[in-house]
């Protein structure tokens, strides 16, 4: 029964130590998991009772809450709509369904985290939707209005290579 | 780069030789150098009432020529400098520290002050997650991106992000400057290296070496568009055939018929044959080229896979004793290219509604050996419904 047990669930812990209980086909989605699984089965070290733990160094435990909410939905309820481009609309809700557009519609610091924890767990349909909802931030946005948004400094570029740059990169008009 | 090199030695030559004090007199950064009086200036160089076609002139417009021409250099050299230091800059994103969720929770006993401006929470960006981010934008939105700073620069640069230039993505021809000399300089930035799909801008001639350099340029590109969409293209019937010829991967053909006939896509879908997916066609009616029945016969014997067939015709200098195309000829292409998922047709006026239904009763009666899933009428008064396709009266 231990064996079983051993399949049902495992631990993620985050960043802060916290142990989060999550049923392995929905870890499954990450393909972290996935991998760190396929190596304990090989080691075939299973003389401990103890359930699988896999430490994520890279996550703040709000950041792997929502990461597991994510995946119990896409398991549970419903999987996302594939994410296809060239995009047929500039409007998240059109692209995928609502729960998932409303998923996204967090705070920024949150979202940006998504993004890389959904990287570094290696969720692609997560990667997908977090890049598309940073990237819909940035649709029809100026240089300065970037800058803004995401409080980018700018003392890269001077005002007058700014310029060349504009004038040059892709010339297209 | 060398070429580069050459033309600002050239342009200092001519100045240190010819240009006469009257030139070295002028302040530009005075406010009161305005365009015009340096005009003035440039022409009382030359003899008095000198025309386009004086020696003289020809020379003053020649040096205007390479003046831009190095302008544009120093810009190319500039953002290609920023662009490989911006290789070196990582990706970073910075947010105020109170709007991290943990903060949010403890929003209660958090007061304005205690978030102070400068606790920011900085998080950097993993390069293969960024392109995904910029891979969601379009053309003219990479470019703005790009002046963000010399690491959005560098990303923006990179070929992925570029599988298509079109009229949405900024592509276009609008000011009518470009010509076959632009629009090979444009191709031939490191970024446009992987082009699959290519629109050609409004009113760009083309020729047998424009074609040929543009096949060594884009080595990829698999859709080749001369007024399809957007703007008429100016290709003729050798463009075409020399297109198919130089672009070994090409599967998908867009044209007008402006000077393009009905021998011509024959031809085109004979040298094509098996590799042709898509073929879309727009008559603009002015030049009196219309397809007929024929061609699409000879696609459906030559064109087992194409997927996509569209025709558009357009109402302004329609004649109709000139158009040939009948429900015969669309009926061969459904027969014909079993792999047909998309037909659209726009205002094709002898295909009537009784051709269609022949068509969908022929589909209905074997659904399995048929791949059509899709017609797009246009100008008729009905439409096709899909799944399953059905004649709706509008």
């Amino acid at each position: 029964m231990d064996g079983d047990d051993l399949h049902g669930t495992l631990k993620l812990v985050s960043k802060e130590g916290d142990t989060f209980e999550v049923p392995v086909d929905i870890a499954k989605l990450s393909n972290l998991v996935l991998t760190t699984l396929g190596e304990e089965d090989d080691g075939g070290n299973d003389d401990d009772d103890d359930m699988i733990e896999i430490p994520l160094p890279n996550v703040r435990s709000a950041v792997l809450a929502k990461v597991i909410e994510y995946c119990t939905h896409y398991k549970l309820v419903e999987p996302m709509t594939p994410i296809t481009t060239p995009l047929k609309s500039n409007r998240i809700e059109e692209i995928v369904q609502e729960w998932y557009a409303n998923f996204v519609n967090v705070d920024q610091t949150l979202l940006f985290e998504l993004v890389t924890a959904a990287n570094f767990m290696d969720i692609k349909a997560l990667l997908d939707l977090t890049c598309l909802a940073v990237s819909i931030l940035i649709k029809g946005k100026s240089a300065e209005e970037i800058r803004r948004i995401f409080n980018i400094k700018n003392n890269d570029f001077s005002a007058e290579e700014e310029i060349k740059v504009a004038d040059d990169p892709n010339a297209m008009s | 780069m060398s070429k580069r090199k050459a033309s600002d030695a050239d342009i200092s030559d001519d100045t240190a030789e010819s240009d006469g004090q009257a030139l070295m007199s002028l302040d530009l950064s005075n406010i009161k150098t305005t365009p015009k009086v340096i005009a003035t200036e440039l022409l009382a160089l030359l003899p008095p009432g000198a025309t386009k076609h004086d020696a003289a002139a020809k020379k003053l417009l020649k040096s205007y020529a390479l003046l831009t021409a190095e302008l544009d250099a120093r810009s190319n050299a500039m953002a290609k400098a920023n662009e490989s230091e911006g290789a070196r800059h990582p990706i970073a994103f910075w947010f105020q520290t109170r709007c991290t969720a943990r903060e949010i929770e403890m929003d209660d006993d958090c007061d304005d002050n205690v978030c102070d401006d400068d606790a920011m929470t900085v998080i950097h960006m993993p390069e293969e997650c960024f392109l995904k981010i910029m891979a969601f934008l379009n053309g003219r939105e990479i470019v703005n991106a790009s002046e963000v700073n010399k690491a959005w620069l560098y990303v923006s640069r990179m070929p992925v992000l570029w599988e298509r230039l079109d009229a949405s993505n900024g592509l276009s021809n609008r000011a009518r400057k470009m010509n076959q000399t632009t629009l090979l300089a444009l191709l031939g930035r490191p970024q446009f290296a992987n082009i699959k799909v290519l629109a050609l801008p409004y009113k760009v001639k083309l020729g047998k070496a424009t074609i040929a350099s543009i096949a060594k340029l884009c080595p990829l590109l698999e859709t080749w568009d001369v007024g399809y969409s957007k703007g008429s293209g100016r290709g003729k019937d050798c463009d075409l055939m020399d297109a198919v010829e130089k672009f070994t991967n090409l599967t998908s053909i867009g044209t007008n018929m402006w000077d393009v006939t009905s021998t011509g896509i024959s031809s085109v879908v004979r040298a094509m044959g098996a590799n042709l997916l898509d073929l879309r066609i727009d008559n603009d009616c002015i030049c009196s080229h219309y397809l007929h029945d024929g061609v699409l016969t000879v696609i459906s014997e030559h064109c087992p896979n194409l997927k996509h067939f569209a025709y558009k015709m357009h109402s302004y200098c329609y004649k109709a004793y000139l158009d040939w195309l009948t429900g015969a000829g669309v009926r061969d292409l459904v027969r014909g290219c079993r792999r047909l998922e998309v037909l659209e047709l726009e205002r094709c006026l002898n295909i009537e509604r009784a051709d269609f239904e022949t068509i969908l009763n022929m589909v209905a009666q074997d659904p399995g050996s048929f791949a059509l899933r899709k017609i797009d009428l246009i100008g008729y008064s009905f439409v096709i419904r899909d799944n399953p396709l059905s004649i709706v009266d509008m």
